[in-house]
């Protein structure tokens, strides 16, 4: 079982975040950690929402970033593994 | 301007020209939009054949499908084909009413949350409570249906919002403003890729091209039968690849897969190099994936990053529009390719699909639906018709033994599996292409899955022929009783079914029924003659069963074949490895 962590930033659209679990589910992931918070609306700037995903499953993880990234209302993703995340803390 | 003439004009705005619905309360105020609006309004007698016709209508043409239903009920009988279409991959638009805003989540008369019922099956959807949101919203979904990769699209429209007026700073707003595409999957391919590819392809000793249903979305088998002709390079298709590459060229060695051609699938196992193009590599494709194209390195070409990699590891991989990227790796490969290195795989390929090809030659006087399906199809070698299919038995057969020249003429619910598609299907794509054939071939566990289409063919006299395969079995299903479940029949004997021809008539149809081999030249004559309507209703052997077969969770190589059992003794036939 393989854990990784996704950060997925999105239009506010209604539902979406329900979409995003939605897929996450159907592709065969399961949610350790989740959390997702709006941004702020500003004159004439769509609100868009983050996604802090922890997730783990035998499946691929890029197959994940790219469905993740394919759905209409998702903006970036950006996927961290153990490794990734170890290389980043080395280099702070 | 109400929201739902606002709804109206926008269509077609668009050039809709034909939408298919079945009115209900939530969905009135846009059916009143429709009464005398000029758009073209098909009344199916049920929602799910509203949605299959208007993805016959999409499919056959290339154009933006539309259907149009009401709340509840009506939303949940669209569901099954906004699925087939989002498998398929079908540019579809389908609208639905909602009960007003102010009920919404009060479990109000034939509410029930399309929105999120929806989720799971399109590839993007739409729930409208706010007049000013409508325009963006439609123009968004009309534009993500067809662009990228297409596919199906839900607006679910609260009657409030059809009712209200639209504001005139909100129009002002929209029209200024472009709507969404879908560009996710447009890439630019680097060079150093393409020649990747290229060099692959070049230095390839077994290279073998896998055309799926992306080829005739992208508009592509244009340079896919340049890229095949160039390089001599023999090809299997999937199902919905069949048209793809014209069945009748040299290198078309035919479908792969659980029931694909010998030669097909055994070129798929031998071969050093799989192009594969617009394809997502299903399980009814590959049999067992680890055992799958065992020795092949992978190029795979797709305008979806998702398929790329997703089931079977592409060395190099290229998503993006196919015609550039077919476009560069011919120029790129010209004058690289040696010819003679796989020349001798040609020769394999080729000898096998002569040698392993179907026998035709039954020697009974019962009706041998392969024979009779291959004879239809030699009538239109002139002019081609589209072949709309329901599932099962006789839609293998279709994809076996007729021929077809483009994927637009060969509709068949592929990812779904959807049994009752095929006869609204058909409808649709009369519709769209009143100049050609169109014939529904089904069975008769099919047919009663969406009967009820008979009386639009009526209705509107759309002249679509049905030629009925009818064993009196669920017939694929029965097959993998006998062959998989130790023949333990359950539920698969229809023996008690109506007589169809009786039923046709009923409707209104001209129907005409044979079940000798004898009878079958002039049936063809009399069902192809008719201007109008017709269903042939041909009685076939209850244990005519389709062949070859990968079973489940078996390689390709490993198929079983019993044709045999059906044909003339006196030849036989074998397989051959590649030497």
């Amino acid at each position: 079982m393989n854990t990784n962590t996704y950060k997925v930033v999105t239009r506010q659209a209604s539902g979406t975040l329900e979409r995003v679990l939605r897929l996450v589910r159907h592709r065969g992931f399961e949610v350790n950690y989740c959390f997702a918070q709006g941004s702020d609306a500003t004159n004439h700037v769509e609100k868009n929402m983050e996604i802090i995903l922890q997730l783990s499953s035998e499946r691929s993880a890029d197959n994940l970033y790219h469905q993740l990234h394919k759905l209409v209302d998702v903006i970036e993703v950006r996927h961290y593994n153990a490794a990734s995340i170890r290389s980043s803390l080395s280099h702070e | 301007m109400r929201g739902a003439d606002y709804l109206v004009k926008t269509l077609k705005d668009h050039k809709v020209e034909t939408v298919f619905g079945y009115p209900g309360g939530a969905i009135m105020p846009v059916y009143d939009a429709l009464y005398e609006s000029g758009l073209r309004h098909i009344l199916c007698r049920h929602e799910q054949g509203a949605v299959f016709a208007a993805d016959g209508y999409a499919r056959s043409s290339g154009q933006l499908g539309v259907c149009i239903a009401t709340s509840g009920p009506g939303a949940t009988n669209l569901i099954t084909g906004i699925a087939n279409a989002q498998l398929d991959s079908v540019p579809l638009l389908a609208i639905t009413g909602q009960v007003a805003s102010n009920l919404i989540g009060t479990d109000a008369f034939q509410e029930i949350d399309t929105y999120g019922l929806s989720l799971s099956v399109v590839k993007h959807s739409y729930l409208v409570t706010n007049i000013e949101d409508l325009p963006r919203m439609l123009n968004e979904a009309i534009s993500l249906a067809q662009s990228g990769r297409p596919g199906p699209v839900l607006i679910d429209i609260a009657k409030d919002v059809q009712m209200a007026e639209m504001p005139a700073a909100t129009l002002a707003y929209c029209e200024k403003s472009s709507p969404h595409q879908d560009d996710h999957q447009v890439l630019v391919q680097p060079s150093e890729v393409i020649s990747k590819a290229a060099s692959l392809l070049a230095s390839s000793a077994k290279p073998l091209v896998y055309a799926g249903g992306g080829v005739g979305i992208a508009q592509a088998s244009a340079l896919l039968k340049k890229l095949v002709d160039t390089f001599k390079l023999p090809t299997v298709t999937t199902l919905k690849g069949i048209g793809a590459l014209a069945s009748s060229h040299l290198y078309n060695l035919g479908m792969l897969g659980m029931h694909g051609t010998k030669s097909a699938n055994l070129a798929v196992q031998e071969c050093d190099l799989l192009l594969v193009l617009g394809a997502r590599l299903d399980d009814r494709a590959t049999g067992d994936l680890k055992q799958f194209a065992p020795h092949a390195k992978v190029i795979h070409i797709d305008c979806d990053q998702t398929e790329v990699s997703k089931l079977r590891l592409a060395d190099v991989s290229l998503v993006g529009d196919m015609k550039e990227i077919l476009s560069a790796i011919i120029e790129t490969t010209s004058g690289n390719f040696i010819h003679q290195i796989a020349h001798q795989w040609r020769h394999y390929c080729l000898t096998n699909k002569e040698q392993l090809g179907f026998r035709y030659d039954a020697p009974f006087s019962t009706i041998y639906a392969p024979l009779l399906l291959q004879k239809l199809s030699h009538r239109f070698q002139q002019q081609p018709a589209i072949v709309a299919c329901d599932v099962g038995q006789h839609q293998m057969w279709v994809a076996q033994h007729m021929q077809f020249d483009s994927c637009q003429h060969h509709l068949s619910s592929g990812g779904l599996g959807a049994m009752g598609y095929g006869l609204p299907a058909a409808l649709g794509a009369k519709l769209a292409n009143p100049e050609l054939t169109v014939i529904n071939v089904s069975g008769d566990g099919s047919i009663m899955m969406n009967i009820q289409e008979l009386a639009t063919l009526k209705r509107y006299n759309i002249p679509v022929k049905i030629l009925l395969l009818d064993n009196q079995r669920l017939g694929m299903v029965r097959q993998w009783q006998q062959l998989f479940f130790e023949k333990r029949y359950s539920e698969t004997d229809l023996s008690d079914n109506p007589d169809f021809t009786e039923l046709a008539h009923a409707f209104g149809i001209q129907s005409k029924s044979i079940h000798l081999a004898t009878q079958v030249d002039d049936a063809l004559d009399d069902f192809l003659s008719s201007d109008k309507s017709y269903l042939l209703h041909v009685a076939i052997d209850p244990d005519e069963n389709v062949w070859p077969l990968v079973p489940p969770g078996k390689s390709n190589a490993d198929f079983i074949d019993d044709q045999s059992a059906n044909c003339n003794p006196s030849s036989t036939q074998s397989s051959k490895g590649f030497r």
